[in-house]
């Protein structure tokens, strides 16, 4: 077994690699310089984009596939995805659920409410 | 070219301030001279200094740990003399001095004794535990001791010059922030915090790179001891949830120094983002913290009871629940800062729930105990202390979870009451435990039992005292961080505390007079097998302490600890073949970075950017240089091999 | 993953392959791979720190007070050039890997240099593009929001920064040691460094420059 330092990657994966990352990078671009989408939908095909991109590049760039990286990198990698998830979704979650209870409006209806910065 | 650094900055401003100064100073004056008097330099060169091998920067780690345990300990003295003090009066600390005495306090005995303390104790037991040589990355493993060091250093120095931060071990803004607090206090926790948890993130991928590639063939996941598991799942939290401490505080010394707003209370900054931020790794530092120290145990369990651990994969799976768990709670430290029921109540039913592994981990510990034959070492004293203690703590941590009930002990002293009923019975029980435990293959001599159980009374009944009465007190209203108090009501119960404290002082000087015993007549308990416990664990297999490669023949596994399951079986151990060893080189330069480290830290705080510039230029250029190392290992023959175990002839196992 | 090491027609027919499969003993592929695993672990601790910088700027999107908006001062055309640029210089850090690992250091050496002058192309343009939101009072101390664009945007600056010290370090070690295996070792771990920061810079684009013009 070559270890992963001494295999020489494949010319054709940088090529695929490269135009579906073009192609991936141009779409939406071009959406937000000349398209006419709504925002909300337009943010999530953005979005979809990055993520396959994201997959693009793993896959072609860092050569992330069953053989060519350890299968402890790849439960790492699974983690620190999960986790970054959780901790990105977690924080907006919470942080905007305090925002929309700071605004002006909501200290009328809730009364007395001096919790203030609890630490 | 001093930046704002001013004679102003030396303690002459206060008794105290000047006694904690002299104190430290003096003692390490007077480390300096004994090294010097006793010609030891050469020694500490070659075998600290300039070390790789895990088992030195262990035994280094855990002294930092049990130095800063005393310095902590101290703040710990001076908060319960001054809340009795001023129950009915004044007390004797000036000024903002108390509140500088809780943030020292909380930010040495998290950071800077319970983390390398752990750091330590896994440094010197894990790779042994494996059949391994070392760990995976030893110039690292140096380079995060000696970055903690300097960190360490900081935290010191911050005695002498200048003064710590009072906004606490949190750091909370918009207190810590510029315009509230311009002085250099936050600045020192906020590099303190910044370094160490660059060092710490370092140990962490290291830990995990050793358990996945270093352990003795045959040793699949499912057989290794509970220990391992504990500090793969707590290696990957430091992994996880330093980053985010790191994020914290450097955008918290942004605001600081560059005037950006990130935690402003204007031009839309947002502050309550620093505490959910610095929780999202706070509440899994707790679980790295006390993950190990359950791993502790559950050796020191099954070796005193002379069976398995019971329900090993259960433990197994506890463990990992734990660890992921650990991570979805940290909404519970603020849940007093204005979230919704609905985040609210999630948070909350998370945290209970994190209670259902660790409650599985008592009654696995306690069956490992039923119908074994337990002896009672020291270790077990601190073992079955912990299991009372602890699970107190852990039903007052189900209340707090509980928001309503929250609402009423946030940031009371029942709180301190809960987390130092956490961190003590849990975390440094354990480590201590550990410490007993393992003392004799580090050094070839056992730790006197008598002072040892000394000591764990000392410390069980000093904590007893000194924090029941915090339950008590939080619940009458007395809150958290309070230097005066000026309510007659609390004195008796603060009186109390104070006792506690006292008694816990009495375990401390027991610790200190064990070594001292233990020292004094090493010659009479002198380890000589190597096995002084009938260990279950690889560790025991080789002499007292170690050759420096651990193993001459690395081990063959077929079970759970197979050390007892050769003994048992009546037979030695299976060894891959014997071959010639390969030891990294020691060399000086992390110790060289760490210094850079301290020089670098202390430059940005003070304002000194020339200085600064130059730490890291010299930090940079080591690592680059570093880089063209390529061959960092050298060779000891089959001969050198054998040569360096008769040297340890009649103090190994017996089964090499 | 590395076992034991190739010999006879194996080897043959893994060189045709992989050039420089040959290079090292069993002990040292042990030793550089898991040089290779801790890296990937290290990665992964930057993707929690870059997660919480996400997490901190869309936070902070709520922070604009009565500051500039990005709408206003972001550049389309900019993070265009900025995202070509990047993605070109992933592609020919590809071909320093496949130069070098086919035995061939001047070319390694080569697309070394090339990949340097995109990724300091990168940085030039980044640099200007900060000082022109300075100057157009958008800079960190201007409200939350752009606090948090620069934190986020900036510490992937930096990395890029270290990024590029690391390549001109390898270009010294290609010159000074040649194609070793520690080198190559080294190599993939700068390559793994540089790929994932353009994995990164897609989440800037997708997330910070795209939407903020569409704001």
């Amino acid at each position: 077994m070559i270890p992963p330092y001494l295999q020489r990657p494949k010319l054709p994966d940088y090529a695929y690699g490269f135009i579906l990352a073009v192609v991936l990078t141009v779409i939406p671009f071009a959406l937000v310089a000349y398209g006419d989408m709504s925002k909300v939908p337009a943010l999530i095909l953005i979005a979809a984009l990055a993520a396959l991109q994201l997959g693009v590049q793993l896959r072609y760039f860092m050569h992330f596939s069953t053989h060519r990286t350890p299968a402890e990198a790849r439960w790492a990698f699974g983690m620190a995805l999960l986790m970054g998830g959780i901790f990105l979704g977690g924080c907006l979650w919470v942080m905007t659920d305090l925002n929309h209870r700071m605004m002006p409006g909501m200290m009328m209806q809730t009364g007395a409410m001096s919790s203030g910065m609890g630490h | 070219m001093f930046g704002r650094l001013t004679f102003d900055s030396l303690p002459f401003y206060s008794i105290i301030a000047f006694g904690g100064a002299a104190i430290t100073v003096g003692v390490g004056l007077a480390i300096l001279a004994i090294l010097t008097w006793f010609r030891l330099w050469g020694w500490l060169w070659r075998n600290y200094l300039t070390t790789l091998d895990h088992k030195r920067i262990g035994i280094m780690y855990v002294v930092v740990a049990l130095v800063m345990l005393v310095r902590g300990f101290i703040d710990a003295l001076m908060m319960r003399g001054q809340q009795m003090a001023s129950a009915t009066g004044h007390g004797f600390l000036e000024g903002d001095h108390f509140q500088q005495v809780f943030s020292a306090h909380g930010t040495i005995m998290i950071f800077f004794m319970a983390t390398p303390f752990m750091a330590g104790l896994v440094n010197f037991v894990l790779p042994l535990q494996l059949g391994a040589r070392d760990v995976a990355f030893p110039f690292l493993n140096a380079l995060s001791f000696w970055l903690t060091a300097g960190s360490v250093g900081l935290v010191l120095i911050s005695l002498v010059i200048g003064v710590f931060s009072t906004a606490g071990w949190v750091g909370y803004p918009p207190y810590s922030g510029i315009e509230r607090n311009p002085g250099v206090g936050v600045d020192y926790w906020i590099w303190a915090l910044f370094i160490s948890g660059f060092a710490t993130t370092m140990t962490g991928i290291n830990f995990i790179v050793t358990i996945m590639r270093h352990r003795a063939p045959g040793m699949t996941y499912m057989r290794m001891p509970i220990f391992v598991w504990t500090v793969l799942c707590s290696s990957v939290i430091i992994l996880i949830a330093f980053p985010a401490l790191t994020v914290a505080v450097a955008l918290l010394g942004l605001d600081r120094l560059f005037l950006t707003h990130f935690f402003t209370a204007d031009h839309g900054g947002n502050l309550m983002n620093f505490t959910n931020m610095f929780w999202m790794w706070g509440h899994p530092e707790v679980y790295l913290l006390v993950l190990p120290a359950f791993g502790v145990f559950s050796e020191v369990v099954a070796t005193f009871s002379g069976k398995k651990i019971y329900g090993y994969s259960a433990m197994v799976k506890a463990t990992v629940l734990i660890m992921f768990v650990s991570m979805l709670v940290w909404l519970h430290h603020f849940f007093t800062m204005g979230a919704s029921a609905t985040v609210n109540a999630v948070f909350g039913i998370s945290t209970m729930i994190i209670g259902v592994p660790t409650g599985l981990k008592v009654f696995n510990w306690m069956f490992t105990m039923y119908r074994g034959r337990v002896r009672f070492h020291v270790s077990m004293y601190w073992t079955l202390g912990f299991m009372v203690l602890f699970v107190i703590g852990g039903a007052t941590g189900v209340m707090h979870a509980i928001v309503p009930v929250d609402y009423n002990t946030h940031n009371t002293a029942f709180l301190v009451a809960h987390f130092h009923n956490m961190l003590v019975p849990g975390v440094l029980f354990g480590f201590v435990a550990g410490y007993m435990y393992w003392f004799p293959k580090a050094f070839g001599f056992t730790l006197n039992q008598k002072w040892g159980i000394r000591a764990f009374w000392g410390w069980a009944i000093g904590f007893t005292l000194a924090f029941m009465p915090l339950y008590a007190l939080g619940l009458m209203g007395l809150p958290r961080r309070t230097a005066e108090i000026y309510n007659p009501d609390f004195l008796p119960l603060l009186i109390v505390a104070f006792i506690g404290a006292l008694c816990v002082l009495f375990g401390i000087v027991a610790l200190v007079v064990q070594l001292y015993v233990s020292i004094r007549d090493r010659a009479q308990n002198r380890d000589l097998t190597g096995d002084p416990w009938d260990g279950r664990t690889l560790e025991w297999s080789i002499p007292s302490p170690p050759p420096a490669f651990n193993f001459a023949r690395i081990p063959i596994v077929d079970q759970i600890d197979p050390f007892a399951a050769a003994k048992r079986a009546g037979g030695k151990m299976q060894y891959e073949p014997a071959g010639p060893v390969e030891l990294p080189v020691p060399t000086i330069v992390p110790m060289v970075i760490g210094v850079s480290g301290f020089v670098l830290s202390f430059a940005a705080v003070w304002y000194m950017w020339w200085l600064f510039v130059l730490a890291a230029l010299v930090m940079l250029g080591a690592v680059i240089g570093r880089s063209f190392v390529d061959n960092n290992e050298f060779r000891m023959s089959q001969r050198e091999v054998d040569a360096a175990l008769r040297g340890s002839a009649g103090r190994a196992g017996g089964v090499q | 993953m590395t076992g034991a090491t190739l010999r006879g027609a194996e080897l043959r027919a893994a060189v045709a392959e992989n050039p420089m499969a040959g290079l090292g003993t069993a002990a040292s592929h042990r030793v550089h791979s898991e040089r290779a695993l801790g890296f990937w672990v290290y990665l992964m601790s930057d993707t929690i720190i870059f997660a919480v910088l996400f997490a901190n700027y869309g936070v902070l999107t709520f922070g604009m007070a009565d500051g500039p908006t990005p709408h206003e001062m972001f550049s389309l055309g900019r993070a265009a050039q900025e995202t070509a640029l990047l993605l070109l210089s992933s592609l020919t850090f590809g071909m320093i890997s496949y130069s070098a690992l086919s035995g061939q250091k001047d070319r390694a050496l080569l697309w070394l240099i090339v990949t340097m002058v995109l990724g300091a192309g990168f940085l030039a343009l980044e640099l200007t593009e900060f000082r022109e939101l300075f100057a157009k009072g958008a800079g960190p101390q201007a409200s939350g929001f752009w606090s948090g664009f620069f934190a986020l945007v900036g510490t992937h600056g930096l990395h890029v920064a270290v990024g590029m010290i690391m390549m001109a370090v390898m270009g010294v070690q290609f010159v000074v040691k040649g194609l070793t295996e520690p080198v190559l070792s080294r190599l993939y771990r700068v390559g793994l460094f540089w790929h994932f920061l353009d994995l990164v810079w897609i989440g800037i684009f997708s997330f910070v420059y795209l939407p903020g013009v569409l704001s």
